[in-house]
């Protein structure tokens, strides 16, 4: 889960090298921390949050599969 | 000089446009329907079970012909007005795609195939489970939005690739079209506006392109933000 969100940040942002992503394990569900460069909020954010909904909404689909839940958290 | 209507019969309106498509080998886009009977399921399936019935035929090439029946219902074909998924003839711009939706579907744990069709749409040949597609199609939406995203980030003028799996695409536009027809007949029926739930502006662009030739209704969209609600409205028969 960490590797998706990662390598699609990566791919949005103009610092890729700003990316960090960390996971927080929990027995169902785990918290997926993503940071990025103030700059690069906006583009992990998009417009009325559609890019960060996307992303969430790709984070479900994998975790269901695996029968996981997983929430992603962007911190500022 | 113009191809004669051909009756299409089926389950549900959807499956007989989808049908009629197959068919005429035409986009529904370029077809004139006209439904004749919506279909019912009866009691239980069992009983009373009416097929759904439409007449379609490819749509002329030229101008759609301005004399219609009164009171029938044809749509034509139209220029895009707004943003769509463009179709781009530029194969790198496929393959840069198909690159990228591979790198994330593999981090998704999805196994897939990617298959490019002739008028670019790249469509992922899954396990059939409908898991790529989501609840109404978000999913599909959603990886569809982020790909372009990632493609047109350093570009000037930006491209968009259209995803597609297990001919969802087709059958969700059947599906507006075949909503856009019954909602219109509803508003009519009843004298009042009918207004349908949040939708994408690619999916509001279907009902408004279906209803744009009823001279019975008008279309509006409203609300806030990108998802709004289009709201069917009958005309007054005399004013």
């Amino acid at each position: 889960m960490r590797e998706l969100i990662e390598y699609i940040a990566k791919a949005l942002v103009d610092n890729p090298e700003e990316v960090k992503v960390s996971e927080v394990e929990g027995e169902v569900t785990s918290v997926i921390e993503l940071r990025v460069a103030k700059s690069d909020l906006g583009k992990v954010i998009g417009k009325e949050g559609r890019t960060a909904r996307a992303m969430r909404t790709l984070l479900t689909a994998a975790s269901t599969k695996i029968k996981k839940r997983a929430v992603l958290e962007i911190i500022e | 000089m113009e191809e004669q209507y051909q009756e299409f019969e089926a389950k549900t309106v959807d499956e007989a446009i989808v049908a009629a498509m197959k068919t005429f080998r035409a986009k529904f886009e370029n077809l004139e329907i006209q439904v004749i009977s919506e279909g019912s399921k009866g009691l239980f399936g069992l009983v009373g079970a009416k097929a759904a019935k439409i007449l379609a035929r490819p749509a002329s090439r030229l101008e759609a012909p301005v004399s219609q029946t009164p009171g029938e219902f044809v749509p034509a074909p139209e220029p895009d007005e707004e943003p769509s998924p463009a179709t781009p003839e530029d194969p790198a711009l496929v393959e840069e795609a198909k690159g990228i939706i591979t790198e994330i579907l593999g981090r998704m744990n999805i196994p897939c195939q990617l298959r490019v069709h002739e008028d670019s749409t790249i469509e992922i040949v899954g396990d059939g489970s409908g898991l790529i597609i989501g609840k109404r199609g978000q999913t599909l939406d959603s990886l569809q939005f982020i790909v372009n995203r990632i493609l047109n980030k350093d570009r000037q003028e930006p491209r968009y690739i259209t995803l597609d799996t297990e001919g969802y695409r087709q059958r969700h536009m059947s599906h507006l079209k075949s909503l856009a027809i019954k909602m219109s007949q509803k508003a009519r029926r009843t004298g009042q506006s009918v207004s349908l739930e949040r939708m994408n502006p690619y999916d509001r662009r279907i009902i408004h392109l279906a209803l744009k030739n009823d001279s019975r209704v008008n279309t509006m969209s409203i609300g806030d933000g990108i998802y709004k609600k289009v709201v069917i409205v009958p005309r007054k028969a005399s004013k």
